[in-house]
């Protein structure tokens, strides 16, 4: 009976059951006569690393200053593990670790002492775990430099450091990507994943980059003009029923619609709509029949095209 | 309370690993040691205290110090941006905004120190402690029955008055965010406040005792129980300026409790 009223509750599958990590209860933000954010509702499950992505200007960085309580919300609440930040900020707040925008740091002082401002704000941080942090964000060689003189990529590892600092239920990393080289972006990603994959860490990404976040994260939740648009899991089951668009490379194009009893040619080559078997099945068939195949393609859309479909765009701002 | 301590103690790093605050101390301390030596090459029959007392007519150098500190307290953080990380920490943005005004009173307190305490055995040094001529006609019928007493009863009054103005920085730079917005505006209120009372006049219209300015020159006392105006008192000025005092902390304290943060 109490599974069933569990499952009554929260329609929407989850992990293990688990309470979300973060439960926008319709919030709304008005400065001024304009709406940035329209009634969000969402959930952000534990232990995934959840993208948060929207054009320039979607409020994605309004969301984040109003998750951590920067901001107050014109109307609903949003709750951090259970504990809403608007009424219970120190407790909502102390679950949380965050980069809001850029990684500002103290230029005047070390890495070092900067990690040392914010250990002193909490008391179950100790100058081992600082160390731990250090070493985990590879800045050991750097730390007792002035900060006015990193780069940044390494003021984007020092504030995941500041963030990291007091093994945060939940990380919010706003744009992290931004200013970070190939290599940077990497490395990001791969700490991220440890923390989400060890630590239990929810990670909370806001980003405009779509191939980012498809290689970052589990689901990603769609704003577009303070409106959320879509939630979808990344990492659902590769489904092998449903029939896609396949496109293949052949000699004697012609032939082979003979031959297969249908299909299109689009752009010289040979595209047939089937599933996963059909297309092993129709490969086989090819070959059997002695006409070369050169490549197979799968035509599905990508992220970004499905993106763009949903945000109509070239928009105007 | 241990605890706020450690924000305390993170406020006042902040204010002493920069160069800046290092420049104010020398040049307090230059001057806080030049002068007697000035005074003993140019002066005749100075006494110790008569110089100390001369000294702090340069009472402005620490006080203004204080408000650049006081103006930068908030606003900086804001301009740097490292508000955002400060004020996503279990502390509530009271305890936040109290432990940097705790700082800044620490560092009025701190300039002072340099302003003066190395003067004084140098003057002692200089001008020896006779107390001879510990007396000057100024002084009758006023607060102060000796020089020495001239001396402490000034700078204790003089403190106040900074502390007012460190803590109108302080609101300044809470409610403006801008550091020199801050820094600018107490400025002006230090310049204006003499031509203000001058129009609205203590002496003629009740509501001038009551301004602001009236009441932040609080040596007038010293040498005349009734004040410039002949119509106020040492205890009539505390009590206004206490007044003032606890609306501007309650404004900044608001203000900044209230406010989004959106640098």
């Amino acid at each position: 009976m109490e599974a069933i009223d569990k499952l009554g509750k929260h329609p929407e599958p989850k992990r293990a059951g688990e309470e979300p990590v973060v439960r926008f209860e319709n919030a709304v933000k008005k400065i001024g006569r304009k709406t940035i954010i329209e009634g969000l509702t969402l959930n952000v499950p534990a232990g995934q690393v959840f993208g948060f992505l929207g054009p320039n200007g979607s409020g994605k960085t309004t969301t984040i200053r109003m998750m951590t309580g920067l901001m107050a919300p014109t109307a609903g609440d949003i709750k951090i593990c259970g504990r809403s930040i608007t009424r219970e900020f120190e407790a909502a707040i102390s679950q949380v670790g965050a980069i809001v925008e850029n990684p500002e740091m103290y230029a005047y002082l070390s890495g070092y002492r900067n990690l040392l401002q914010y250990a002193r704000m909490r008391s179950d941080v100790t100058k081992q775990r600082v160390d731990e942090v250090v070493r985990f964000m590879g800045l050991q060689n750097r730390i007792h430099d002035k900060v006015s003189t990193y780069s940044l990529g390494m003021r984007q590892r020092l504030g995941v450091a500041q963030a990291i600092l007091h093994k945060p239920k939940l990380l919010i990393l706003d744009e992290p990507t931004n200013g970070l080289d190939p290599q940077g972006i990497r490395e990001l990603r791969d700490y991220l994943r440890t923390l989400a994959q060890n630590d239990g860490t929810t990670v909370f990404v806001s980003s405009h980059l779509l191939s980012e976040m498809e290689l970052m994260c589990d689901s990603v939740a769609i704003i577009q003009a303070g409106k959320l648009i879509d939630v979808r899991d990344l990492h659902a089951e590769t489904d092998t029923e449903t029939a896609i668009e396949t496109e293949f490379d052949v000699a004697r194009i012609e032939e082979a619609i003979g031959l297969l009893g249908g299909g299109e040619i689009r752009g010289g080559r040979l595209v047939i709509r089937t599933n996963r078997e059909g297309i092993a099945e129709t490969n086989m068939r090819l070959v059997q029949a002695g006409i070369p195949v050169y490549g197979i393609r799968p035509l599905t859309r990508s992220l970004e095209d499905q993106f763009l479909e949903m945000t109509g765009g070239g928009q105007i701002v | 309370m241990f605890d706020f301590f450690r924000l305390v103690h993170n406020e006042n790093i902040k204010i002493y690993s920069r160069v800046r605050t290092w420049v104010m101390f020398g040049i307090v301390l230059l001057t806080s040691l030049l002068m007697p030596t000035l005074f003993y090459y140019i002066g005749s029959g100075l006494s110790m205290w008569s110089a100390m007392n001369a000294l702090q007519q340069f009472w402005f150098l620490p006080t203004v110090f204080a408000i650049a500190i006081a103006g930068d307290s908030v606003a900086g953080e804001f301009s740097r941006g490292t508000i955002k990380l400060l004020l996503i920490r279990p502390w509530s943005r009271i305890k936040i905004l109290l432990s940097k005004y705790v700082a800044v009173v620490l560092f009025l307190l701190a300039v002072y120190a340099v302003f003066i305490l190395p003067a004084l055995p140098l003057s002692a040094l200089i001008f020896g402690t006779s107390s001879a001529s510990d007396m000057s006609d100024s002084l009758l019928g006023g607060l102060a029955s000796s020089m020495a007493d001239e001396f402490w009863l000034s700078l204790l009054l003089r403190m106040i008055s900074g502390l007012m103005y460190a803590t109108i920085a302080f609101l300044f730079s809470a409610v403006f965010r801008s550091n020199s917005l801050a820094l600018s505006l107490t400025m002006v209120m230090m310049f204006v406040g003499g031509l203000i009372t001058l129009i609205i006049s203590p002496a003629k219209y009740v509501i001038g005792r009551y301004v602001l300015f009236a009441n932040l020159n609080l040596t007038q006392y010293v040498y005349a129980p009734s004040g410039e105006y002949g119509v106020m008192s040492l205890g009539f000025s505390l009590s206004v300026l206490a007044v003032y005092y606890v609306v501007f902390l309650v404004i900044a304290f608001w203000v900044f409790r209230k406010r989004d943060v959106a640098a």
